[in-house]
């Protein structure tokens, strides 16, 4: 079955973003895990280093357009960040001097 | 309403931010710190901040009214819309202008205040290179030391890289530094920052291939700062324990609420993750403009300053990034670099001997030595309407009326 434009579209599109098709080195971490590594890291920095409000940091981190959307656990001070995939990334506040750090 | 495909194409586009660099996990022998001269040839100076700055930013708002009129124009503009989805216009966040020690000028906007620390990005490289400094000063790190003795497994012929290659963006490794502007998965700054260098930035950097032999080349790169700052962690860490940059820098010349974030393995985040307040990150300009001296002690090494402010072999030998940037050792300059076909000044409106630490979305601290005037900026521009030029201009103006 030959397929329909758009998935054509698509699946050109991720290639693209994904770094095939150019000479350049391609890193491992597939591209919605960078989304999430982004989103959770920046994020948790914003909220509880900067401590901004969660709209400002979602306004401040947000791109063109957003692929990860972050949740926040204030009382464990954690941010995980999900998008398309199953792509996960979950970062905790350390303290006033180390700031957020990925765990996972 | 947007068709389902486009907006999945739309929901696939990634721009998300870089920023425009660790550590020590091992624990080196304990090392004893010869006695470092902490006097010499310190310049003179009265003023110093003690937990405050002196602020004399109210009279200056009269001697300066007019200078102050045009920058806030340019700088704050009265019909910026902060709720823009398009985030068009010069949107700062904050500004700090030191005149001889003193604040003269001082505002916010978006929410932020004095107390609220910003995001420095590549702000961060400058701080990394004064906690190598200092380092260096203390006899326990040698610019002409290799990574190899920070960084373990590395192929020989990247142990040729020395501290001075990294300070000075000329390692030769093959790094793309690129953000929002390239595809993500080819970016190296992005996979040290949010993807597979997160488990060990330093690591991650240095395994890269050689492109070219270290100090040959000048290529700036945000991996290059996580060299120089596994190299001072390893050097310093021994001597002060976990926190170092607080025990010789941040706590040493008063920047409170600072906060210096590091990667899965312990490193710090040399590159591009130290937060601070404006009123904090003015210390660190202050440093530089009194030659590395904090209230008569140095901490820098004599000439540390001006050879970080001062063009490199590599870049005078060959620039590969294709634009007219002139960067010391993790401070930007605005020199002419003839050698490589750079005739002019990047900023010109703005006196040759100044230099600034830049920063991801328009942050800075810049230094205007024969002006005697620090000032720090913090901002969220992303159209790429900002002018470097046009705000520092404006902002000395300010300083020389006050």
């Amino acid at each position: 079955m030959i397929p329909k434009l758009p998935t054509l579209a698509l699946a050109g599109l991720v290639l693209g973003l994904s770094g095939c098709g150019n000479d350049l080195r391609t890193y491992e971490t597939p591209l919605f895990r960078l989304g999430t590594g982004y989103n959770a890291k920046e994020a948790c920095s914003c909220i509880f280093v900067s401590e901004r409000t969660e709209e400002d940091c979602q306004e401040w981190l947000r791109v063109s357009p957003d692929v990860a959307r972050f949740k926040v656990d204030h009382e464990a001070k954690t941010v995980t960040s999900k998008a398309l995939g199953g792509a996960k990334t979950v970062v905790a506040y350390v303290d006033e001097r180390e700031g957020c750090i990925m765990v996972d | 309403m947007l068709s389902p495909t486009r907006t999945l194409l739309l929901a696939l586009v990634p721009a998300w931010a870089a920023a425009t660099d660790s550590g020590l996990t091992e624990t080196a022998d304990t090392a004893t710190a010869p006695l470092p001269d902490t006097t010499s040839s310190c310049p003179a100076r009265e003023i110093w901040p003690g937990e405050a700055w002196t602020d004399r930013s109210a009279a200056a708002a009269t001697s300066a009214a007019t200078a102050i009129e045009a920058f806030e124009a340019y700088a704050f503009p009265a019909d910026l819309d902060w709720g823009d989805t398009k985030r068009r216009g010069v949107r700062t966040d904050g500004v700090v202008i030191l005149k001889g020690g003193e604040v003269v000028y001082e505002r916010y906007d978006n929410g932020y205040d004095a107390d609220k620390p910003h995001l420095a990005w590549s702000v961060s490289k400058t701080f990394t290179n004064v906690l190598a400094g200092i380092a260096v000063h203390q006899g326990l790190l040698s610019e002409d030391d290799s990574i190899c003795t920070a960084i373990d497994g590395l192929p020989s012929e990247n142990c040729d890289i020395t501290l001075t290659h990294a300070l000075e963006f000329s390692t030769g490794l093959d790094w793309l530094e690129t953000y929002e502007d390239a595809s993500p998965t080819n970016s190296s700054v992005l996979a040290m920052l949010y993807g597979e260098g997160q488990a060990d930035m330093p690591a991650f950097v240095a395994s890269h291939p050689l492109r070219d032999t270290p100090g040959t080349t000048f290529a700036y790169s945000s991996g290059d700062a996580n060299l120089i700052a596994a190299l001072a962690g390893h050097a310093l860490a021994p001597t002060y324990g976990d926190h170092w940059p607080w025990e010789v820098l941040f706590d040493r010349i008063g920047m409170t609420r600072t906060t210096f974030e590091r990667d899965a393995a312990g490193n710090y985040v040399g590159s591009s993750w130290v937060w601070a307040p404006p009123r904090s990150m003015a210390r660190l300009g202050y440093l530089l403009l009194n030659d590395g001296c904090w209230n008569g002690e140095r901490l820098l090494p004599a000439g540390w300053v001006a050879t970080s402010t001062t063009p490199g072999e590599g870049i005078r030998t060959r620039h590969l990034d294709g634009d007219d940037s002139v960067n010391g050792r993790q401070i930007w300059l605005n020199v002419p670099v003839p050698e490589v076909g750079i005739d002019a000044p990047r900023w010109p409106d703005v006196p040759q001997t100044a230099y600034a630490a830049l920063g991801h979305w328009k942050q800075a601290i810049f230094v205007a030595p024969e002006q005697d005037v620090v000032i720090v900026r913090t901002g969220d521009d992303r159209d790429g309407s900002f002018s470097w030029n046009t705000f520092f201009s404006l902002a000395l103006a300010i300083a020389e009326d006050a």
